[in-house]
């Protein structure tokens, strides 16, 4: 990684108030006002708490980033700067980990937020490490995703079309928001995993789950597959031979 | 430094640019020109292999750089990040880019952001980064365009010097026989996606147009073509008992130009 390349993302990321209000004000404000109606049920707190936990990743990159980046492929940057030698794979890396970044730090904010507020304890270390690898593997995922409609789809308005589409969609399948019956879509989201899994285990001192994050891994390496397939196909030999 | 063979680019069922032969040595400086549409930037792409084409572009040398015609940066900061950040550097530590800076004179405009600074700044701020990579082979695609008179004569004094001291080799796309004259030593003109000269100006000059060419009014399509150096005084003689306001050139690029698109010889 090269450090003026990562220091210029985070830049980029904190030049841009979208993904400053949807990655670090949206999930305290909205767990904050859901968790007031519930604030002396413990396990429904827990429920809210992680809903908009998983919130912090899937704004941050289906908002923010998609935002971003869709306006720089438009515009032409990406291309502009994979000539001054900074490839598009070299720029999807530095980008993924400026996001990542500010995923944790968004999530250590809310969780300090939403836990002191409601007087809630710490969960233990083992279970925050969890936590934490949930955060980071589903940024990876939903930056796969975005990333791929960018290269696809290249125009601002389709990306970002498609990307509020998918974020409203991935809440409300996953229960975050409304209370619409999809039926078992919702199970094979990691997020509807994820927070009917730990509800439950949040105060549990030895609870580990490889479940969720051996399933996110296979969707991971799926995706990364496809994703590889499709630079490929458009940065490989231009020859028509 | 760059050999295009057998060179075809099609866009659909069009074809957009054949070039049978091309070859550009070490250092020269080629200036291209021909009317929109003509093949002019399909040429620089299927160099740079940004469209699919067929036959042979053959490249010597990985250290390529390049300035489109348009520029975009992102706005979230200050150009000096932008720079420092796409070049992986600190303009502070680094002495060759901010002798880059010094040389294209552009430290005022370090702490602006990139929309608020003119066009000709934003060719600047372009050139910095592709020189500082020191580029042994540079495509320019039309950097001027859009630029006042004034900042494309100081861009183009700047390049000159800078071209003279790095020995670049240079594929530069214009409009603007201007900057021909004063940057190219060689000329390409491509035609419904056909090269259909490519020599010294000079040389051009001399298959086209004659010895040398009376431009009356600064109307290139009135211009009297010279063949023999005695009849200069006797075209002269003339002009000048009709009145006519007119200037003698033995390089005109716009008059070559405009007589290669004719396609009639001298």
């Amino acid at each position: 990684m090269q450090s003026r390349k990562f220091v210029f993302e985070m830049q980029n990321l904190l030049g841009n108030m979208i993904t400053l209000f949807f990655g670090f004000a949206f999930a305290p404000m909205m767990g904050l006002v859901f968790g007031g109606s519930y604030s002396d049920v413990p396990q429904a707190l827990n429920q809210i708490y992680l809903s908009f936990f998983c919130t912090i990743p899937l704004s941050m990159v289906f908002v923010g980033f998609s935002s971003l980046f869709s306006q720089e492929m438009e515009r032409g940057f990406t291309l502009r700067a994979e000539l001054f030698g900074y490839s598009r794979l070299s720029q999807a890396w530095h980008k993924f980990m400026a996001i990542t970044v500010f995923v944790i730090l968004s999530s250590i904010i809310y969780s300090y937020i939403f836990l002191s507020y409601f007087k809630l304890p710490l969960p233990n270390l083992s279970i925050i490490a969890q936590m934490a690898i949930f955060q980071i593997l589903s940024t990876a995922i939903y930056f796969l995703i975005v990333f791929l409609l960018t290269i696809l789809l290249k125009k601002f308005s389709r990306v970002y079309g498609v990307a509020m589409i998918s974020y409203f969609g991935i809440m409300i399948i996953s229960g975050i928001m409304g209370n619409m019956n999809v039926g078992r879509i919702g199970a094979y989201l990691p997020i509807k995993m994820f927070i009917t899994n730990y509800a439950t285990h949040l105060g549990d001192t030895s609870y580990i789950s490889g479940k969720i994050g051996l399933y996110s891994l296979i969707l991971l390496a799926g995706l990364s597959m496809i994703v590889k397939a499709v630079v490929g196909r458009s940065n490989g030999n231009k020859h028509q031979r | 430094m760059l050999k295009v063979k057998d060179l075809s680019v099609s866009y659909g069922n069009k074809v957009a640019l054949t070039v049978s032969n091309l070859e550009i040595k070490k250092g020269e400086i080629i200036g291209v020109m021909g009317q929109s549409g003509s093949g002019k930037s399909t040429l620089v792409k299927s160099c740079l292999g940004l469209i699919p084409f067929k036959g042979e572009v053959i490249i010597e040398t990985d250290d390529i750089g390049v300035l489109m015609q348009e520029q975009y940066y992102v706005d979230t900061m200050t150009n000096q990040k932008i720079i420092e950040g796409l070049l992986n550097t600190r303009l502070n530590k680094d002495s060759k880019l901010q002798e880059l800076v010094d040389f294209f004179e552009f430290s005022s405009q370090l702490s602006h952001h990139f929309k608020n600074i003119s066009g000709g700044q934003k060719q600047r701020m372009s050139l910095i980064m592709v020189l500082y990579q020191e580029p042994t082979l540079l495509f320019l695609d039309e950097m001027t365009t859009g630029l006042d008179f004034e900042s494309r004569q100081a861009l183009i004094i700047q390049l000159k010097a800078y071209f003279r001291q790095h020995q670049t080799t240079v594929v530069m796309v214009t409009h603007y026989a201007q900057e021909i004259e004063q940057l190219a030593d060689k000329l390409l003109i491509i035609h419904d996606g056909r090269v259909i000269a490519f020599d010294e100006p000079k040389r051009l000059f001399q298959q086209y147009v004659g010895y040398s060419a009376f431009i009356i009014g600064n109307h290139i399509k009135t211009s009297v073509k010279v063949q023999q150096p005695d009849q200069e005084y006797a075209v002269a003689r003339r002009l000048i008992s009709d009145g006519d306001d007119f200037r003698r050139t033995q390089g005109d690029i716009e008059l070559v130009y405009t007589e290669v698109m004719k396609g009639e010889q001298a």
